[in-house]
C-alpha cells in the first residue's frame, strides 16, 4: 500500500502539486494520466523519493519516505523506480548491466542470471545482450532500462512513461502482458504514468487523473466507464475528463482550414 | 647469471634501460659542461622525477592486483601468501642495493659529494614506501599503511639531514614487511574471488564492486537499496587527523630548515616564514569545510532553489540546510584558533598542525554521518547531477 498524504510541491514559485492525497492499494496497477506538464512525473518522483515534497509525505507499507535511514533503505528494498530517461552505463553490456542491478537488490546469483536471460529473450535483446549499451538503438536502450527495473523483483514498481521512448510493438505487447501478470498473479503494486489514454484500459485496474497539479478524479476503471454513461468507452470518458478542450480545438482548426 | 639474479627486481629489459637512463642523467648533463646553478637544479629536478618513478614502480609492479592478469593468474594457482612470489619480490631484497650503490658511486665521483646521490636514494625510497603504504591501506593492512605514512612524515621532515631521514625509514621497512606479508596472506580474498558473498561471473569480477555500483547510471547508481557503511568510528578520524597534523608539521619543519640553509646569512627569514603560518589554519579550515560540503551535497540539491526560497520567503530548509552547520562550525573554530595562536604567540610549528588536527576531527565526527544525511534530507535528485557523479566516479 502506498499513501500520498497532503503532498504539495512547487518549482520555485510555480505550483506543480497542490495538496495531493492518494492511496494505491497493494496488488493494483494504477495509471496516472493527464496532460503534459501537469505533475504526473513530479508525483511519481515524490513517490519514488527522488524529490522531497515541500509539504506532506509519502508512506509505503507503513514506512514514511526519508524519515529515517533504516526506513528509507527498507522502502528502497521493496520499491524500484524507473524514470522516463535513464542514464545507462554505455560501456557495459546489457547482460552485465542487468546482473549488476540485480546484485544491488541481493538477488541470488543463479536466479539473477536466469532471470536476466529470460528478460533479454522476452524483449528480443538476446543478440545484443553481450554488446556494449552504447551500440543499442533508442528503443533497445529503453528495453534494457525496463529490464533493469524488472530484474529487481521488487513488489512495488514505479514506472514513468514506460511505453514511450521508441519501444517497438513487440516490446509494448510484452510489457503490457507483464504488467497484467504482475497484478493478477503476483499481487505486485504498479504505478505508471502515461499521456496515452488508449493503453490505460488494457494495463490498469485503477486510474488517477491529474491536471494543474490537482487530482481531478481517481478510482477503478469500471467506475470511470459507468460514469461516462451507457455505451461509452473508457476512451470517451477520458476524452471529456482529461482533454475536454481538444475536441473543440480540433473542430475549430478543421473548420478554419475548410473555410 | 647477474641478469637472472637482478630479474627478481627487474622483470623486463625496459627496467634496466630505465635504470641506465636514471644513472646516466648526471653524467650526460655534467659532461655537457652544464655547471651553472640553473643547470645543477635541472639535473636535480630531472633526477628526482626519475628516482620517484623508480621507487613507485618498484613498489607496485610485483604486487598481485586483482585487476591485472598477474593477479588473476596467481589467484588461480595454488600459490598462497606468505610463499615467495613467483615473478619477483614486493619487499626490498639485496638486489635493490645495486642501483643506489652504483648511483651513489657515480654521483660521488662526478661531484665529490654524496649529497645528490643520497637525495635521489631518499627520493626513491620515500616513493617506494608511499606506494607500499597505499597498497597496505587498500589491501587489508591499514594499520601498516598508517604506520608507514607516519614514519615517512618524519623522514620528510628531516630529509635534508640524510642520516636522520634514513633512520626514520628503517621502521618504514619493518612496517612494510609486516603489511605486505599480511596483505599477501589474505590474497586472494580481498580480490573478491574466494569470499562467500554473492558474486558475478568471472569476467565481471574484473570490475570492482563499489566502482561498478557508482557507474550504473541514473537512477541505480545513487538510488539503490544497499545498506550504507557503518558510521565512521572515533578511531579512524583520529588516525586521519594525526596523519594530517604530522604531515603538516613535517612540511613546515622541512620548509623552515630549507630556508635556514638557503638564507644562512639571514636566519630571520626562516623565523618570519614560521610566524606567517597562522593563516594556514584558516585556509586549511576553509578547505576542509568546503570538501565536507561537496562530499555531502554532491548530486543532492535542495528541494527549493535559491530563487524559490527568496520568492516564497522560506529562506531556510532545516532538513537540508543542517548540512551546512558543521562547515560553519569548522570555519568559526578555524578563525578562533588563528586569532588565539596570533594573540598568544604560540609556536606555529606545532600549534598549526594541532589546530588542523582539531578541525579534521570536527569534520569527521560532529553532526550527521554522510550516509544518514543523504538518506533523510529533503532534497532533489536530478539526472544531470547523477551524470556528473557518474563521470566523476568513472574517472576515479
Amino acid at each position: 500500500m502506498i499513501r500520498v498524504v497532503d503532498v504539495t510541491q512547487h518549482y520555485s514559485v510555480k505550483p506543480v502539486l497542490k495538496g495531493i492525497n492518494l492511496e494505491f492499494p497493494e496488488g493494483s496497477t494504477t495509471v496516472i494520466i493527464g496532460p503534459n506538464g501537469m505533475g504526473k512525473t513530479t508525483l511519481l518522483s515524490v513517490m519514488a523519493g527522488t524529490l522531497s515534497p515541500q509539504k506532506g509525505y509519502v508512506e509505503i507499507n507503513g514506512l514514511v519516505r526519508r524519515s529515517t535511514a533504516e526506513d528509507e533503505i527498507a522502502i528502497r528494498k521493496q520499491c524500484v523506480y524507473l524514470p522516463d530517461r535513464c542514464w545507462l552505463p554505455k560501456e557495459y553490456t546489457g547482460r552485465e548491466f542487468l546482473a549488476a542491478v540485480g546484485q544491488l537488490y541481493e538477488i541470488e546469483i543463479n536466479r539473477l542470471l536466469g532471470h536476466a536471460e529470460r528478460l533479454v529473450k522476452l524483449f528480443n535483446l538476446t543478440e545484443i545482450a553481450d554488446s556494449p549499451i552504447r551500440t543499442y538503438s533508442a528503443g533497445q536502450q529503453k528495453k534494457i532500462s525496463l529490464c533493469s527495473a524488472l530484474i529487481t523483483e521488487c513488489p512495488i514498481l514505479l514506472l514513468d512513461e514506460p511505453f514511450s521512448g521508441g519501444l517497438d510493438p513487440a516490446g509494448i505487447m510484452a510489457l503490457k502482458q507483464l504488467l497484467q501478470s504482475f497484478t493478477r498473479d503476483q499481487k505486485r503494486t504498479v504505478v505508471l504514468t502515461t499521456p496515452v489514454p488508449e493503453l490505460v484500459a488494457e494495463v490498469a485496474d485503477r486510474l488517477v487523473v491529474i491536471n494543474q497539479g490537482e487530482v481531478l478524479a481517481e478510482g477503478a476503471i469500471t467506475d470511470f466507464v459507468q460514469q461516462a454513461g451507457p455505451g461509452a468507452t473508457l476512451a470517451d470518458a477520458l476524452q471529456t475528463l482529461v482533454f475536454p478542450e481538444t475536441t473543440d480545438h480540433l473542430a475549430a482548426y478543421l473548420s478554419e482550414d475548410e473555410s | 647469471m647477474m641478469g637472472r639474479w637482478m630479474r627478481r627486481i627487474w622483470p623486463f629489459p625496459q627496467a634496466a634501460l630505465f635504470v641506465l637512463v636514471f644513472v646516466s642523467v648526471p653524467f650526460l648533463l655534467y659532461n655537457a659542461n652544464l655547471k651553472g646553478n640553473d643547470e645543477t637544479q635541472f639535473v636535480f629536478a630531472f633526477s628526482s622525477i626519475l628516482a620517484f618513478c623508480y621507487g613507485g614502480l618498484r613498489a607496485v609492479h610485483f604486487f598481485p592486483n586483482e585487476r591485472n592478469d598477474y593477479g588473476q593468474w596467481l589467484a588461480a594457482t595454488p600459490w598462497r601468501g606468505p610463499q615467495r612470489l613467483p615473478f619477483g619480490s614486493v619487499h626490498l631484497v639485496p638486489q635493490d642495493a645495486v642501483v643506489p650503490a652504483v648511483y651513489l658511486a657515480a654521483t660521488w665521483w662526478l661531484t665529490d659529494s654524496l649529497a645528490l646521490g643520497m637525495t635521489m636514494v631518499l627520493t626513491a625510497l620515500i616513493s617506494y614506501y608511499l606506494g607500499i603504504a597505499g597498497l597496505c591501506g587498500s589491501k587489508r593492512s591499514g594499520w601498516a599503511g598508517y604506520a608507514i605514512m607516519l614514519c615517512l612524515a618524519f623522514a620528510m621532515a628531516f630529509a635534508l639531514t640524510h642520516w636522520l631521514a634514513l633512520l626514520f625509514l628503517l621502521p618504514c621497512e619493518l612496517f612494510a614487511r609486516w603489511g605486505i606479508a599480511n596483505s599477501l596472506r589474505q590474497f586472494p580474498e580481498w580480490s573478491g574471488q574466494l569470499d562467500g558473498e554473492q558474486r558475478l561471473p568471472p569476467e565481471w569480477l574484473k570490475r570492482d564492486g563499489k566502482r561498478v555500483r557508482g557507474t550504473l547510471g541514473w537512477p541505480h547508481s545513487v538510488f539503490h537499496p544497499c545498506t550504507p557503511p557503518e558510521p565512521i568510528s572515533f578511531r579512524e578520524p583520529l588516525l586521519i587527523s594525526v596523519q594530517f597534523g604530522v604531515w603538516l608539521w613535517a612540511f613546515i619543519h622541512l620548509t623552515k630548515t630549507l630556508l635556514v640553509r638557503i638564507a644562512s646569512t639571514d636566519p630571520d627569514i626562516a623565523l618570519q616564514f614560521v610566524q606567517r603560518c597562522y593563516p594556514l589554519i584558516f585556509v586549511l579550515g576553509l578547505l576542509i569545510a568546503v570538501l565536507r560540503c561537496v562530499f555531502y551535497v554532491l548530486s543532492l540539491r535542495p528541494s527549493l532553489s535559491l530563487w524559490g526560497r527568496l520568492a516564497t520567503g522560506r529562506l531556510i530548509l532545516p532538513s537540508y540546510d543542517r548540512v551546512f552547520l558543521v562547515p560553519l562550525l569548522i570555519l568559526a573554530v578555524s578563525v578562533g584558533l588563528t586569532m588565539l595562536g596570533s594573540q598568544l604567540q604560540l609556536s606555529p610549528e606545532w600549534y598549526v598542525p594541532v589546530s588542523v588536527m582539531i578541525l579534521t576531527m570536527i569534520a569527521f565526527t560532529v553532526g550527521q554521518s554522510m550516509a544518514e544525511w543523504r538518506l533523510t534530507a529533503t532534497c532533489r535528485l536530478t539526472p544531470r547531477w547523477m551524470n556528473n557523479v557518474q563521470s566523476l566516479l568513472e574517472t576515479k
